[in-house]
């Protein structure tokens, strides 16, 4: 969930003054202060996040509604979006574990930790996810906890990958 | 609508997020609580852009013509026209609102 959006530019429409365009390409640096605008008027945020890191709970171009971040109010297992301090890229993975400076962040189909992310570096969280127009429901529930300490202590992979492969069996008998 | 008249003062609503990226100015609107990049985004000309600098809450549309009529020498007629037809647009969509 950090590459650039790369959607096709929509047909434009609209007057000699205004053009209403759909989805536009737009780079992760313009990306990440538009999303800080728009949490700064303490609204919600939604748009198609690119990227495989968290799959399968959040896929390639799901469709997320982000809420402005509450530090009193995030816990273990929260998708956050925050800047990653050595790049500057938006990344959009799970809090896997808490420490007094920030949170240890990872995505859940990464074998790696995104580190330490201090607090201030977290611009909000994800709240919804929407896939060919529906709900998501698995992923940002209770089950998140679990989620991610099986993401910390690297078994998600291996537990989850058999489930998913019986299911998509299960689907096509 | 309401009517526009040379003295309405007109304002940025706060129900938008505006912001130049890569040299053009792109408003999002927030509905119901959410600005949606998955939904229809506005962006200006050139003509549309030196308007909505001017839109500040406190300059009617009289003096946003007179001042732009000023830096591009033109005849106020014309650019109050531009001014009017950029203002309907964007208070037909809840971009702009009228003050007061």
């Amino acid at each position: 969930m950090n590459e650039n959006q790369t959607k096709d530019q929509p047909e434009e429409k609209g007057t000699s003054y205004v053009h209403i365009g759909g989805p536009i390409s737009i780079s992760n640096k313009y990306l990440i202060g538009i999303i800080r605008d728009v949490m700064a008027h303490g609204q919600m945020f939604r748009f198609a996040a690119p990227g495989f890191s968290m799959s399968p709970f959040i896929r390639d171009l799901d469709v997320i509604t982000l809420a402005p971040y509450e530090r009193t109010t995030c816990r273990i297992g929260a998708v956050v979006a925050f800047v990653r301090p050595w790049t500057g890229q938006l990344v959009v993975h799970r809090v896997i574990a808490a420490s007094e400076d920030g949170w240890r962040i990872k995505g859940d189909n990464n074998p790696e930790e995104d580190g330490l992310i201090p607090h201030d570096a977290i611009i909000c969280q994800v709240i919804k996810v929407e896939r060919d127009g529906k709900n998501i429901q698995h992923g940002l529930g209770p089950e998140r906890t679990i989620i991610a300490l099986l993401s910390r202590w690297n078994l998600l992979s291996y537990l989850l990958y058999p489930i998913v492969k019986l299911y998509s069996v299960i689907r096509r008998i | 609508m309401d009517n526009l008249t040379p003295e309405s003062i007109l304002v940025h609503s706060d129900d938008i997020v505006s912001r130049e990226i890569e040299g053009e100015l792109i408003i999002v609107p927030i509905a119901s609580g959410i600005g949606d990049m998955e939904d229809e985004l506005y962006t200006l000309n050139e003509t549309g852009r030196s308007i909505w600098e001017r839109i500040d809450g406190k300059r009617s549309l009289q003096n946003i013509t007179g001042d732009l009529a000023e830096e591009y020498s033109a005849t106020p007629d014309i650019i109050m026209k531009d001014v009017v037809g950029l203002a309907e647009e964007l208070l037909k969509r809840k971009i702009l609102v009228i003050k007061g």
